[in-house]
């Protein structure tokens, strides 16, 4: 099996020919996924692909797949990066199945999955030889078992019990089921008409998928339920506000992913939402919206949610495990503002564009801890600043005397509470009193939470030295526009870089701890995974809902090659 | 005094204390060197234990418990560790001792540190904040090998212990005597060898002895600067006055040293042999690091009775199985399988320290200590090399060396042949066996 996947893995060591054709045919009905690449070829020589080869090539982890494929070389005189170029260097598509279900299963319950791949051959000859030649290694291998046969005059070979591979003409079939084979050489064989339409898209590759074939692998039909829960009760009340209606609605996924040199694209279009989906996901309006950031600004989070609303229905929205510390909330929240309703008196007097910016902290005249944690600010606007101002102020203050008075119990240092101006605003903070001299600050030192309203915008951060620089960012009109109407990411991945390099050696020390590795080896390891983050120059990830679809795209942006 | 000890080979109690003659009393080979280095380190290396056998019992016991300063990779270590040293999260906090337990050359200080965490028990539970526990550990490494006094009055002050004993409530007008009753008690007598008048009169004296921001902090005004009698001692005492007085009590020598050898030797100190070492002991100026090189090189530890004497903590057992074997696990995760064993570091479940001993196995730890070693047998797959580096080879006879001192019980035999070409199982078979549950 080793040299099985040693095989395939030298799949992406070539670059391959690439040849228009319609394999569809080929394929059966009944799929869960398809998968289309229009050239194997184009993919391989993709940007983003021949960089993570080039990455595993430097940190030595191909080593063992080039001395094979030297090894083959040597042995056979042609290089196996020929065959594969030969055998999957055109246009290649792919589809999932159902298999039956176990005769012990539980009823109801799905079978395995099942794979088939056919790919057009630029030569049909040299394919052939190309197999053949690929057959003979994997056969040469006393741990594999290669049986050679033919179904309807057509030559096949099953390899262990995963694949079985067939070449007809100037396609190649490749599968984990003989049934599924044979039938795809059936179609083939008597001209069958495709049986479905192969996903459309544009770029490297388009695809097709049944949110069910998520379904892990055991006889639970769980996808239905997970999307259910995505839709409508997700416990966690951060993850219901950002993912709550993503997978809302019945219907299949499809999508495509580009590349080029300088980054990849991934477009998905989701089910719709349905029509009696909570307005608290998807509340009307526009579009787009534009938020504050800073030069220090590492990503931020953008949605649109109606949270009155959803706060109303957190009953329905929410697991039943979730409701006491809900109704905690809903009574802490009330506390806080003076006896208000939270749903109506505060989460109602915001706007629906909300946003959390995330800055590096520099941590400018205060004391620096060893873990440097990024600062959070929740960015919204106000529809009545004059009269919530004041509220969140008491809010915030209330806030803190009811900190201060655990930390006291816990011998902690107190908060000062604080007002500052800046940038035609009052901010309230509250600061940690220095701790004695000799003592080092610890993580709490990232804290340094704070408030402020200017004009309708309301900022709540962890940090006064960020909320300071998103008010000069609000007085400069230094605002970043959003796209996606409903969930909205950016990354800046040299930002997100220089915060993983301040901790660097916090990240090292967790590394001998965790992985039990020495200094030097964690060293180097901290330092392998920060060059790989530093390959990421920017991350744009979006949802938004249409007519037909929520769109969701992301795009990738490597480092160096950045517009 | 030359009393007959009872089970044992030597005539008196000064017999039983003389050093380890290798020729009269027995050998002083490899396994020797294991039973040193289980009790000192919890565990080491084949070539480690090889040289200890060299040295012989008194320069072995001197080595094992020298007062080195970390040097080489283990200082890279400890500084590449220092980033972390204001975590004031449990997990990486009792990670953090762990590597050094693990890492150490010779981790005495840490193995007696953890002996003194368990006698001055002080919890997270109630104290909250981690980060003064460690700080209280760092007071136990760096103090606990010396002599007790200054290590009892560095106690006394210790924000930890004050949080954890209640002594900012300890006010000239209404005295708590929490703290001082545990160091009566606990810390230093024993209980029949004080008196309530002496509790109280004593909490007198730590009065006003308070913890502010993390750090130990004397409120005159709330100090108690009157008469006082405590143990025979009379005067305006104050808290160190009150360690003197409990240093200066017979019973203070037995009590601890007959807890160090029960940590240390075995568990059942004849009462004359404790009485000869208490001697010892005071004559030291309660010394422990001289106590300590006296037992570990005496009969007394190497008499047979004394081997495998002990059952492991879950601390020791673990540490011991990765020093032995040269595994390097995650350090927070074994922290947490530790906690579940019974063994959280830094939050023992009462002011006594963690009961020990039979108590340490029952049907739920018992299972765990399997799925341990199943967890370390894991690992040590992952780690071919390490493992035959640290034991010398991966064949099952000379693991069972490694981790047992000699071959594998017969019991075990057709269970490790079934698995000879399966590390993991045959680490898990042998970490599984009663045996190694013995310290």
């Amino acid at each position: 099996m080793r040299r099985i996947l040693t095989g395939l893995a030298l799949l992406v060591l070539l670059p391959g020919a690439a040849r228009a054709g319609e394999l569809a045919a080929a394929l059966p009905e009944g799929r869960l996924a398809s998968l289309r690449v229009p050239s194997g070829r184009a993919l391989f020589d993709s940007g983003p692909v021949q960089r993570a080869l080039d990455r595993l090539r430097q940190a030595g982890a191909l080593a063992e797949l080039e001395q094979g494929r030297a090894a083959l070389r040597a042995a056979t005189g042609s290089d196996p990066a020929e065959w594969l170029e030969t055998l999957l260097g055109g246009e290649i598509q792919a589809a999932v199945y159902e298999g039956r279900a176990s005769r012990l299963a539980p009823e109801g319950a799905a079978g395995r999955r099942l794979l088939l791949a056919a790919a057009r051959l630029r030569d049909a000859d040299a394919g052939q030889r190309a197999l053949d030649a690929a057959l003979a290694v994997l056969d040469g291998d006393a741990a594999n078992d290669v049986r050679r046969n033919r179904y309807r005059d057509v030559p096949f070979a099953r390899i262990n019990r995963e694949l079985v591979v067939a070449c007809h003409g100037d396609v190649l079939l490749l599968g984990n089921d003989d049934d599924l084979l044979a039938l795809a050489l059936d179609r083939l064989l008597d001209g069958a008409a495709p049986a479905e339409a192969a996903p459309a898209g544009e770029g490297l590759l388009a695809f097709r998928f049944d949110p069910e074939v998520l379904r892990p692998k055991d006889w639970k039909p769980a996808a239905g339920e997970a999307r259910r829960a995505l839709g409508r009760r997700i416990a966690n009340p951060l993850g219901n506000l950002l993912f709550g209606g993503l997978l809302a609605g019945d219907g299949p996924v499809s999508g495509w992913l580009d590349a080029e040199s300088d980054g990849l694209e991934l477009h998905l279009a989701l089910p719709p939402a349905p029509a009696d989906a909570p307005v608290a996901w998807f509340p009307p309006g526009a579009p787009g919206f534009a938020v504050p950031v800073s030069s220090e600004t590492v990503a931020v989070l953008a949605v649109r949610r109606d949270l009155a609303d959803w706060w109303r229905q957190r009953e329905t929205l929410m697991s039943e495990e979730s409701q006491p510390q809900l109704a905690k909330t809903d009574e802490t929240l009330s506390l806080l503002f003076m006896g208000g309703s939270p749903a109506e008196d505060v989460f109602a007097a915001l706007e629906e564009e909300l946003a959390l910016v995330v800055d590096r902290q520099t941590f400018a005249g205060v004391a620096v801890p060893d873990v440097k944690l990024p600062a959070a600010c929740l960015v919204a606007r106000l529809k009545d600043p004059e009269s919530f101002g004041p509220s969140m102020a008491v809010a915030f203050q209330t806030l803190m005397g009811f900190i201060n008075t655990e930390r006291a119990q816990e011998r902690r240092q107190p908060f000062l509470l604080d007002a500052v101006e800046h940038a035609g605003a009052t901010v309230r903070a509250a600061r940690l009193l220095p701790g004695r001299d000799g003592q080092r600050p610890g993580t709490e030192a990232n804290a340094s939470p704070a408030v402020a309203v200017r004009g309708d915008w309301l900022l709540v951060g962890t940090s006064l030295e960020q909320v300071l620089r998103l008010l000069t960012a609000l007085e400069q009109g230094a605002l970043r526009p959003v796209d996606g109407a409903h969930l909205a990411l950016q990354l800046d991945g040299a930002r997100a870089l220089r915060l993983a390099h301040d901790n660097r050696d916090v990240l090292l020390a967790q590394s001998i701890l965790e992985d039990g590795l020495a200094a030097v080896d964690a060293s180097r390891h901290i330092d392998d995974l920060l060059a790989l983050l530093g390959e990421v120059a920017h991350l744009d990830l979006s949802v938004t809902p249409r007519a037909d679809s929520l769109e969701l795209a992301l795009r990738v942006v490597l480092a160096g090659r950045a517009p | 005094m030359t009393l007959l000890l009872a089970g044992a080979r030597y005539r008196s109690a000064e017999e039983a204390l003389l050093p380890w003659r290798p020729d009269e009393d027995g050998p002083f080979g490899a396994a020797e060197a294991a039973h040193l280095l289980r009790r000192t380190a919890h565990g080491a290396t084949a070539s480690e234990r090889a040289r200890i056998a060299g040295l012989g019992p008194l320069a072995a016991a001197a080595d094992l418990t020298a007062d080195d300063p970390p040097s080489g990779e283990y200082a890279a270590l400890l500084a590449a560790l220092q980033p972390l040293a204001s975590a004031e999260d449990l997990p990486t906090c009792q990670a953090l001792w762990l590597a050094r337990l693990l890492h150490a050359p010779r981790p005495f200080a840490d193995t007696l540190a953890l002996f003194w965490h368990g006698h001055f028990a002080t919890s997270v539970a109630k104290v909250a904040r981690a980060g003064l526990l460690v700080r209280q550990v760092d007071l136990l490494r760096r103090l606990g090998p010396g002599p007790l006094e200054p290590l009892l009055q560095a106690v006394s002050r210790d924000p930890a212990m004050i949080i954890w004993l209640d002594g900012n409530g300890n006010r000239r007008q209404h005295p708590n005597e929490n703290y001082a009753r545990e160091l009566l008690e606990l810390f230093t007598l024993g209980r029949g060898n004080y008196g309530e008048r002496d509790v109280l009169e004593a909490a007198r004296a730590f009065s006003g002895w308070h913890e502010r921001d993390g750090q130990f902090r004397f409120v005159p005004g709330e100090h108690d600067d009157g008469e006082k009698q405590v143990l025979g001692a009379q005067g305006t005492l104050d808290g160190d006055d009150v360690v003197r007085a409990c240093l200066a009590h017979p019973a203070c020598a037995r009590h601890v040293a007959g807890r160090l050898f029960a940590h240390f030797v075995r568990p059942d100190p004849e009462p004359e042999l404790l009485e000869v070492l208490a001697a010892r002991y005071r004559a030291s100026g309660h010394d422990t690091r001289a106590l300590l090189r006296l037992l570990l090189a005496s009969r007394a530890f190497f008499e047979p009775r004394a081997r495998r004497a002990l059952i492991a903590s879950p601390v020791a057992f673990a540490i011991g199985a990765a020093r032995t074997l040269g595994l390097r696990p995650d350090l927070a995760a074994l922290a947490d399988r530790l906690a579940g064993l019974g063994q959280s570091l830094y939050a023992p479940p009462s002011v006594k320290g963690w009961d020990g001993g039979a108590a340490w196995i029952n049907a739920a730890t018992l299972v765990g200590r399997v799925n341990l070693g199943a967890w370390l047998g894991q690992l040590a797959a992952e780690q071919p090399g390490d493992v035959e580096a640290a034991a010398g080879a991966l064949d099952a006879d000379t693991l069972a060396a490694a981790v047992l001192d000699g071959p594998p019980p017969p019991s075990a035999r057709a269970a490790l042949e079934e698995v000879r070409d399966d590390l993991a199982a045959r680490v898990q078979i042998l970490l599984s066996l009663p045996e190694a549950q013995l310290a």
